[in-house]
């Protein structure tokens, strides 16, 4: 069950650092959205609706294409529309889908040819080479000052050419994917934690193993030594708890006698514990009891056994004691 | 390893197979509906509507004082260049109307008669004062108080008006600050201030009207309604008759050889009024009179002024007739502030003289 938990966590973890590069990559919104349109025939000027450049934000590029210089105008639409007169022109009106500029052409049936426009209505002119591109932030900051509305662009080239052949509006997206961070984070959590279950269970499992390889060599006819597979060479370091284990310290002697527990380890002892399991040695080993009253005389005391129920270093039988 | 492993799921692997198909598949239907809630969090939001900005705001001039500051100095060039040349034709564009016709009268009396040449008002391109127009609509009109183009000159009220968005700002005429008369306050020039109709309502009487009174006053001395204050240019032009009247009956009885009267009248088609900050009008319009002395009982008048040999002739008996043109400012008050029509700016200027 804990092997099945840490597979779940692992497997969820990695998934979350997945979802985490997804988010970051596949699924990261673009970097900046667009809105572009492309005018045929679109008259001797084009006119922005005031705020369209302002649906993707108030940062980014306005980029006007035309076949010749061309001359922005931010006006009120009043001066803008007093001066188109019955002209035919396009309107930009709106950006209905990312990627898209919509637009409608204004007096279709009006004359196409435009008077040069004059600085006495829209100021100081100064027409550029195509492609003119305009930040979004300098128009926001015009239109946001005063409290007016928003006013219109008029683009213009000769009055006689096509006001613009192309119009695109680009805007910085700031936001990235706000779930990434947590993905990542729960990902890698979760994955650290599994690793954890994974590991603490093997080496439960390992523990386990060698336990049950214990019973099945006491469980092994001494006659038959050859039953009992090799296993690796004595570790040394392997921790001491697996000597506290019953079946590997309290079984019986099969012969009666007390169960030579504080020989050296020589390979050739068929009952001695084996593989990753340290070798018995000295005052690690202790019987549980002494089965004819008298200890081994190299051992000094028992670890692990009460002091008062230990055997007597002097080889008799301890008493027990009357104050008691 | 994992041998034991597989010995002990297949161990008991009855039981527990279904078990761990069915958390394969609620991991696989957990991961891919979170996949898609992670990939639907990351769609594009659609575009919103368009911002128009505040629905109004408060109006601002549709020219700003930079743009007439260009326009006030094209005007003052171009009188200059047409001055040094006596050529009206160098006037255009931005001169028209009356001051383009004043200015041509002007330079046909200096051509017949050099000692006869008016003084011509020459603004300058200094603009002391932008009075702007914040209504969007056409015709617009401003006024400009800039400075005469001689040093020690009243200052200049010079009309300005554009037809439509196509059309420059031009200007039909130029009236001198009166002296002694204090004009009254109009908006901030960087606020603007709102156009005022011809027939506009709410002051003592309508802008049009205001000029016709003053037209009226100036020929007959007559303000039966008391709605016009004294000023200046009245005075001047009415002391100016009664000097002539007196001269022309010298020796004899008050209008007995000759009468003499100016009679003024509005010239249509030239106005400008914008509002000032409480709420009256400064108003600014072209005169036109004319100034005709008339023999009485076969008299002739006989005269050496080199105004009056403009008529190609020194001696009348009949009549003698000088044409005049006028500009004016008013300040016309509201109907409620008990204060009179005021002229605060005024230009005269011969036209041309005949008799027989």
């Amino acid at each position: 069950m804990r092997r099945m938990l840490a597979v779940v966590l692992v497997v969820l973890g990695l998934a979350g650092l997945v979802l985490g590069r997804l988010g970051e990559t596949v699924w990261a919104p673009e970097t900046e959205r667009t809105a572009t349109v492309e005018l045929a025939d679109p008259g001797p000027a084009v006119v922005i609706d005031p705020g369209v450049a302002y649906v993707g934000g108030h940062a980014g590029q306005v980029t006007i294409t035309a076949p010749g210089d061309v001359t922005v105008i931010r006006a009120s639409s009043d001066d803008v529309t007093g001066y188109l007169g019955d002209a035919t022109y396009t309107r930009i009106t709106g950006v209905p889908a990312w990627g898209t500029l919509s637009s409608e052409t204004v007096q279709a049936d009006g004359p196409a040819e435009l008077p040069a426009p004059l600085p006495d209505t829209f100021g100081p002119l100064e027409p550029s080479a195509s492609p003119v591109t305009l930040e979004v932030a300098d128009l926001w900051e015009q239109d946001s000052t005063g409290g007016q509305p928003h006013q219109p662009l008029l683009v213009l080239t000769d009055g006689k050419q096509a006001g613009a052949t192309e119009v695109t509006m680009r805007w910085p997206v700031e936001l990235s994917t706000p779930w990434v961070p947590y993905a990542y984070a729960i990902g890698a959590a979760l994955t650290v934690i599994g690793l954890v279950l994974f590991l603490v269970d093997f080496a439960m499992r390992r523990s386990r193993d060698a336990e049950d390889d214990d019973a099945e060599r006491d469980d092994v006819d001494p006659a038959e030594p050859d039953s009992v597979e090799p296993v690796d060479a004595p570790d040394v370091n392997d921790e001491p708890e697996h000597l506290e284990s019953p079946a590997a310290v309290a079984a019986p002697a099969p012969t009666g006698e007390p169960a030579p527990m504080a020989e050296p380890a020589t390979g050739g002892d068929p009952l001695r514990p084996r593989g990753r399991r340290r070798a018995l040695v000295g005052d690690e080993t202790a019987p549980t009891a002494p089965l004819d009253g008298a200890a081994p005389a190299d051992v000094d005391r028992v670890d692990d056994a009460p002091v008062d129920a230990a055997p007597a270093a002097d080889g008799e039988t301890p008493q027990e004691d009357p104050a008691r | 390893m994992s041998s034991r492993a597989r010995t002990i799921r297949s161990a008991d692997g009855s039981d527990r197979r279904p078990a761990v198909l069915g958390r394969r598949t609620l991991l696989a239907g957990g991961g891919a509906a979170a996949a898609l809630a992670l990939a639907a969090c990351a769609e594009e939001t659609p575009p919103g509507p368009v911002p128009t900005g505040p629905a109004s705001g408060t109006p601002t001039p549709v020219a700003d004082a930079e743009q007439f500051a260009v326009v006030v100095g094209e005007i003052s060039t171009a009188v200059t260049d047409a001055d040094a040349k006596r050529d009206a034709s160098l006037l255009a564009p931005r001169v028209v109307g009356s001051a383009a016709e004043f200015r041509q009268k002007a330079y046909e009396i200096i051509a017949a008669q050099p000692e006869a040449a008016p003084t011509l008002a020459t603004p300058s391109s200094t603009v002391m004062y932008p009075m702007t127009s914040v209504s969007g609509t056409f015709p617009r009109a401003a006024i400009m108080l800039v400075a005469d183009s001689v040093d020690g000159g009243f200052p200049l009220f010079l009309a300005l008006s554009q037809a439509d968005a196509r059309s420059p700002y031009t200007s039909w005429g130029w009236a001198r600050q009166l002296p002694g008369v204090e004009p009254p306050h109009i908006e901030d020039p960087t606020v603007g201030a709102d156009a005022v109709a011809p027939d506009a309502d709410g002051l003592v009487t309508t802008p049009q009207d205001a000029l016709a009174r003053f037209a009226v006053r100036l020929s007959n001395g007559v303000d039966a309604e008391q709605m016009l204050a004294a000023d200046p240019f009245t005075t001047e032009a009415h002391s100016g008759i009664q000097d002539e009247r007196a001269k022309l009956n010298q020796g004899v009885a008050q209008d007995s050889l000759a009468t003499i009267h100016e009679e003024y009248t509005v010239h249509d088609g030239e106005f400008a009024a914008l509002r000032t900050d409480d709420g009256g009008a400064i108003v600014m319009g072209a005169l036109r009179s004319s100034r005709t002395i008339s023999m009485k009982g076969g008299a002739t008048l006989t005269a050496n002024d080199p105004e009056v040999r403009l008529a190609g002739k020194d001696s009348f008996t009949q009549e003698l007739v000088r044409d005049f043109g006028e500009i004016v400012a008013l300040y016309v008050p509201t109907e409620d502030s008990g204060a009179q029509i005021q002229a605060i700016g005024a230009s005269k200027i011969l036209l041309g003289v005949h008799g027989s």
